[in-house]
C-alpha cells in the first residue's frame, strides 16, 4: 500500500468515525450549516462568513494552558514492533553509550510535530475558536496547529506534514480530533518512529471537577509500528492572566545538527 | 513558574521522557559536578532557544578566561522572575555551573550570586537530580 492509498483509506475510516460520532452528538455541534452544506455537496465549506455567535455555545477554554507533571507510576510506553522496535532499541543503546546524548540529525530548532506538540512541558498552549476551526498555538517554536471543525474530510491527496491533517467535531463539551498524514521524521516518543499509517484520535475536554484543568486523551493507532493502540493522557493547568511569549529559535541556534557540536565556543 | 517536585519525571524537565520533547539533551554537561566561577559578566544573551552568560574569570596566569554558561530560555526565565537586564556587562558575580564533559570552559547554569548578594537559582532543579536527559531503562 503506498502512502496515498493508505491515507485515503485512513481518511475514509475517519469519515466513518465522524459520521458515527455525529449521530451520537447531543449538543454544541458547531459544524452547523457549513457542515450541512458540505455534506450536500452544495458549496465549499471553507471559512464561512458569520457564525461567530455560535462560538458562545462552546466550553470556556480561555487563557493559556501549561502541561502539568504526571503523578503516580510511570506510564506504559508505546509497544513497538518490527523494525520500529529494532530502531528504538538501537537508539537506546546509542543513548546509554553516550551519557544520555541522543543521536540526532538536523537542527534542534525543528519542532516535534504530532503528538509532541501537545505534550511539551514548561511552554503553554492556547486555543482560539473561530467559525469552522480550532487553532492551537504552542509557545515553544511558535507552533500553530489547525483543527478543522467545519465537517470537511481529510484530503484524499494529503502530503505528510509535522502536525498532520486534523479534523474535529464537538461531542458535547469534548473536542474529538482525528489526525493523519504525519511525516516519517516525526517521532511519537524519543527514539520512536512510526509508519505512514499512524492515526491519532484525541478527546480534549475540561475535567469535571476542576474548571482549570484540561486533558487531552490521545490514542495512537499504527498497525505497522505498534503492537496495540497506545493511549496516553496529557493534563494542562489554566492560567487566565498569562499570555504566550515570543520564541524565535533561530535567534541563537547553536545546534548545527552535528552530534559532536555542543554549541559552545562560538 | 515551573517547580520540580518528586517523581520519575524529574528527569523529564525540559523534556525527554515519555512523550516530552526538548530542543536538545543536556548530556554534554557532567551534572554530577559543580564548579563555582567568580568573575565579571562580559555579556548576557537574552535569546532563544537558550540564554547565555559570557563570564570573564581570572586565570592562573593573570589573564581572564572566557567561560560560556548556558541557561534556560528567556520564556522560562521570565516566568521565574528574571528580566532581560538581570545581568549587565561589568557585573561582578559568582556563577555555579555543571561543567562540560569535554573540559572546555563552559557549562550548564545552576545558580548566580548577583552583585547585591541575592542568589538566584533554577527552580526547575531540585537537589542534584540531573535534568533533561533521555530516560533509558
Amino acid at each position: 500500500m503506498n502512502v496515498r492509498t493508505a491515507l485515503r483509506s485512513l481518511a475514509a475510516g475517519a469519515l466513518l468515525l465522524a459520521a458515527v460520532g455525529a449521530a451520537n452528538t447531543r449538543a454544541a455541534d458547531i459544524t452547523g450549516s457549513a457542515g450541512a452544506a458540505a455534506a450536500a455537496g452544495a458549496t465549499n465549506a471553507s471559512f464561512p462568513k458569520g457564525h461567530y455567535a455560535e462560538l458562545d455555545a462552546l466550553p470556556d477554554w480561555g487563557g493559556v494552558w501549561t502541561r502539568t507533571f504526571p503523578k503516580g507510576p510511570r506510564p506504559q510506553l508505546p509497544l513497538l514492533k518490527g523494525k520500529y522496535l529494532q530502531d528504538f532499541q538501537a537508539w537506546q543503546r546509542a543513548v546509554k553509550a553516550n551519557h544520555g546524548e541522543a543521536p540526532h540529525s538536523g537542527s534542534y530548532c525543528r519542532p516535534p510535530g504530532m503528538p509532541g506538540i501537545m505534550a511539551i512541558f514548561q511552554y503553554p498552549i492556547e486555543f482560539l475558536f473561530t467559525p469552522g476551526r480550532v487553532t492551537i498555538n504552542q509557545e515553544a517554536w511558535m507552533q500553530r496547529r489547525v483543527i478543522f471543525t467545519d465537517g470537511r474530510p481529510h484530503p484524499a491527496d494529503l502530503d505528510p506534514t509535522f502536525n498532520g491533517d486534523s479534523i474535529g467535531r464537538w461531542q458535547a463539551d469534548t473536542l474529538v480530533v482525528d489526525t493523519v498524514g504525519i511525516k516519517p521524521v516525526v517521532q511519537i516518543g524519543p527514539g520512536m518512529g512510526h509508519s505512514d499509517q499512524l492515526h491519532i484520535v484525541e478527546h480534549i475536554h475540561l475535567t469535571g471537577n476542576d474548571p482549570d484543568t484540561l486533558v487531552d486523551e490521545m490514542t495512537l493507532y499504527d498497525p505497522l509500528a505498534l503492537q496495540q493502540p497506545w493511549t496516553t493522557t496529557v493534563t494542562y493547568q489554566r492560567s487566565r492572566n498569562e499570555q504566550l511569549l515570543e520564541f524565535i529559535c533561530e535567534e541563537n541556534d547553536r545546534n548545527s545538527g552535528d552530534p559532536n557540536d555542543s554549541g559552545f565556543g562560538r | 513558574m515551573m517547580r520540580a517536585t518528586r517523581g520519575w519525571w524529574a528527569a523529564a524537565l525540559l523534556g525527554c521522557a515519555g512523550t516530552a520533547w526538548a530542543h536538545h539533551s543536556f548530556a554534554m554537561f557532567d551534572q554530577t559536578q559543580r564548579l563555582s566561577l567568580h568573575g565579571t559578566v562580559h555579556q548576557f544573551q537574552w535569546t532563544n532557544p537558550h540564554s547565555w552568560i559570557y563570564l570573564d574569570v581570572p586565570g592562573s596566569n593573570g589573564a581572564a578566561d572566557s567561560w560560556q554558561i548556558e541557561l534556560n530560555s528567556p520564556n522560562n526565565l521570565k516566568r521565574q522572575g528574571w528580566q532581560s537586564d538581570e545581568l549587565k556587562a561589568g557585573d561582578k558575580v559568582t556563577v555555579v555551573i555543571n561543567p562540560l564533559r569535554d573540559g572546555r570552559k563552559g557549562g550548564l547554569f545552576v545558580s548566580v550570586t548577583l552583585p547585591n548578594g541575592t542568589v538566584v537559582g533554577d527552580p526547575t532543579r531540585r537537589g542534584n537530580a540531573p535534568i533533561n536527559l533521555p530516560s533509558v531503562k
